[in-house]
């Protein structure tokens, strides 16, 4: 099954005591979506809220309908906190 | 240049040490500078610092991007944005942003605007340091 790496900031990084997390996909097409539900699957710690958490996709937010492949730079996104 | 966005290592450097220009185009009615500055305190805990972490060049694109809508939307002259990534120390300053209008009010209106949506959707995340933290170590 392809394997999908994804990047951890803050108090993501933080629960999961990581910078990344990897996900395999068994759906030949796995979009966004499909990834979200993956991690709030196989990472339940990191308390995955589709409101909250977002994925982004070679540095731009993506929408859930977005293939994704393992070749992309993928992170996810929670509560951002600049300023 | 209308938007310039400047993310910095470290804490800001004062407005009079800082070797970014911000001149704003002829015009101008208002010059807007907010400033937000590393609290000594996070729930009534004491802090040392916060610890700021960028994603780049995401970081910079959202903010430019941010910077452009709000340009755009409020009809403001110019936008600098200047924030840190590292760490910085209480009372140090970790962000900066100013504005140059034709008039106060669409300043004001964007200076507030700018700063919530950025809270929002420009991926920065801090870490407070708390000083009770560092004694038990």
């Amino acid at each position: 099954m392809p394997q999908f790496t994804i990047k951890l900031f803050g108090p993501e990084a933080a629960t999961a005591n990581s910078r990344q997390i990897s996900i395999s996909l068994s759906s030949p097409n796995p979009t966004v979506t499909d990834l979200l539900l993956a991690i709030q699957s196989e990472h339940a710690n990191l308390k995955i809220d589709p409101t909250h958490h977002r994925i982004a996709v070679n540095h731009e937010f993506a929408d859930p309908n977005q293939p994704v492949r393992p070749t992309d730079e993928i992170a996810l996104i929670g509560a951002v906190s600049g300023g | 240049m209308s938007v310039k966005i400047h993310i910095i290592e470290g804490p800001l450097p004062t407005l009079a040490q800082s070797d970014i220009d911000f001149e704003p185009p002829l015009g101008h009615g208002a010059l807007l500078t907010f400033e937000g500055v590393a609290r000594p305190t996070e729930n009534d805990r004491p802090l040392t610092a916060l610890q700021y972490e960028a994603y780049e060049p995401m970081t910079s694109n959202e903010m430019t991007r941010l910077a452009q809508h709000i340009l755009t939307k409020h009809a403001l002259l110019a936008i600098c944005v200047e924030h840190s990534t590292g760490t910085v120390a209480n009372y140090q300053t970790s962000f900066r942003l100013r504005i140059a209008s034709k008039h106060r009010a669409e300043g004001i209106a964007a200076t507030d605007e700018f700063i919530a949506e950025m809270k929002k959707n420009v991926p920065i995340w801090k870490t407070p340091l708390y000083a009770d933290d560092i004694t038990k170590a």
